[in-house]
């Protein structure tokens, strides 16, 4: 017996699964064995530790071996990882608007200098990261244990016997989407039909006066009227965007929807335009010296970008129906084909 | 080995995909894992130690081979055989293996005239 020997095989032993341990490291010292009685032979020399050595070598480390002798390993396999990817992402996402959204927030309510900004962004920063990993280390834990779980045909490519290319799904460039994107815009939309109907005090102008916060309300009664509306049109954005998120692609109703949503929400634009002024007109009279000028201008500037608003969305809307009437509806019959 | 590694690798894998059917070849009577190897060495193929013994291995998993402990002298052998399903298996790859290397020595006899009227030939 050669104690190199002995530890060589040992070691294969600690990386291999307990029931295979006994039987293959019978195995590998017979064979290590056999090898060098045959050098030892063919060299007409003894067995020695140099001998011993350059044998074991000629194996490879006991890490290399052992693995040799085990199936793939994976945390989280091939037929997971891209689900993974994309969970990965969407959390990562959210928690990056969450972030910002409750940054913003704090930022509104604690901050009257840079001096005070900094310390919150970089705390925001540093739970924002810790969040991250600690969402990131529970997914990865989450999918190892699925991936153990799961038998081995759940998720699994389908057979080549069985895929047809025509269920392949041809999506021209229009019709791509941008998940992040999508993802990001739920996020923001459910953001401000939260602040706007539940914390419209947000949304109050605040300054500093003698020393003290003074808050003043800037949207008036006009705008709270037609909120409701509003908010109907924001739940429609969000359910029109989770539908893309789960199709992966447009489809035609779904543009059609788009555009029916786009001529609601120019409607409401044009009646917040054409109706009483969306902004107080005392909402900064309190202010010492700009406060006039302010009351003057805001609601110009606010009809100004209501009229923006409706005119750029109307050439918008305008081009996309031409789209979808004129150009599109041969693309559109070949990719519907693959559903 | 060359110091091409991209060589290397692709030699590695067509070493790869034969090392299964002479491992197969070899084993219609028993053999140990040492005393394939030396047949090997005998017929000009060195192969890795650390490749062939796992290999015997999963063939045996694979349902190809069968195996019994002997003692002989003072040491242990694992000896492998073909079972039924090994020789099935075997005859098939060994056809197989004959088609393929017929077709490769034809590739490589075709002169450039052939393979041009080959190229401009439409693909059925």
């Amino acid at each position: 017996m050669n104690p190199l020997i002995d530890a060589y095989v040992d070691e294969i032993g600690q990386h291999l699964p307990r029931k295979m341990q006994m039987d293959l490291k019978t195995e590998i010292r017979s064979l290590v064995e056999d090898t060098l009685e045959s050098r030892s032979q063919a060299e007409n020399r003894p067995v020695d530790d140099q001998m011993v050595v350059e044998v074991l070598k000629q194996f490879g480390s006991p890490a290399k071996m052992a693995a040799k002798y085990l199936p793939p390993r994976y945390l989280i396999g091939p037929r997971l990882f891209p689900l993974f990817w994309l969970v990965a992402r969407i959390v990562l996402a959210v928690l990056g608007a969450v972030a910002l959204v409750s940054l913003g927030f704090q930022l509104s309510q604690e901050a009257t200098s840079i001096h005070q900004a900094l310390p919150i962004v970089g705390q925001a920063i540093l739970d924002f990261v810790t969040t991250a990993l600690s969402a990131l280390g529970n997914m990865v834990l989450a999918f190892a244990i699925l991936e153990q779980l799961l038998p081995k045909k759940v998720l699994s490519e389908v057979t080549e016997e069985d895929w047809d290319p025509r269920t392949l799904q041809i999506k021209p460039a229009e019709d791509r989407i941008a998940m992040p994107g999508l993802v990001a815009g739920i996020l923001l939309t459910l953001a401000a039909i939260l602040v706007f109907n539940f914390y419209p005090g947000l949304l109050n102008f605040r300054y500093l006066q003698g020393g003290r916060w003074v808050s003043s309300p800037i949207l008036s009664e006009a705008f709270f009227r037609m909120l409701p509306w509003i908010t109907g049109l924001w739940i429609l954005e969000i359910v029109k965007d989770a539908v893309l998120l789960r199709q992966g692609r447009y489809t035609l109703p779904i543009r059609w929807f788009e555009v029916a949503l786009k001529a609601a929400g120019i409607g409401v634009a044009l009646a917040l335009l054409l109706g009483p002024s969306i902004v107080r007109p005392d909402a900064f009279s309190s202010l010492p010296e700009a406060g006039e000028i302010l009351s003057a201008m805001l609601p110009a500037v606010v009809r100004g970008a209501l009229f923006l608003a409706v005119l750029l969305n109307g050439i918008e809307l305008v081009r996309t129906i031409y789209r979808l009437v004129v150009r599109r509806p041969e693309v559109l019959k070949f990719t519907d084909r693959g559903k | 080995m060359n110091d091409d590694p991209i060589l290397d690798n692709m030699i590695l894998e067509l070493r790869r995909g034969a090392l299964v059917l002479a491992v197969l070849s070899q084993l219609r009577s028993e053999q140990y894992g040492y005393s394939v190897m030396k047949l090997f060495s005998d017929r000009g193929l060195e192969i890795d130690q650390g490749t062939l013994y796992p290999l015997l291995r999963r063939l045996e998993g694979q349902g190809l081979l069968s195996s019994t402990w002997r003692v002989e002298g003072e040491r242990p052998r694992r000896y492998y055989v073909l079972n039924t399903e090994g020789e099935r298996v075997l005859n098939q790859l060994h056809a197989e293996w004959d088609t393929l290397v017929d077709i490769i020595q034809r590739l490589f006899e075709d002169d450039e005239t052939k393979n041009m009227e080959v190229n401009h030939e439409p693909i059925n």
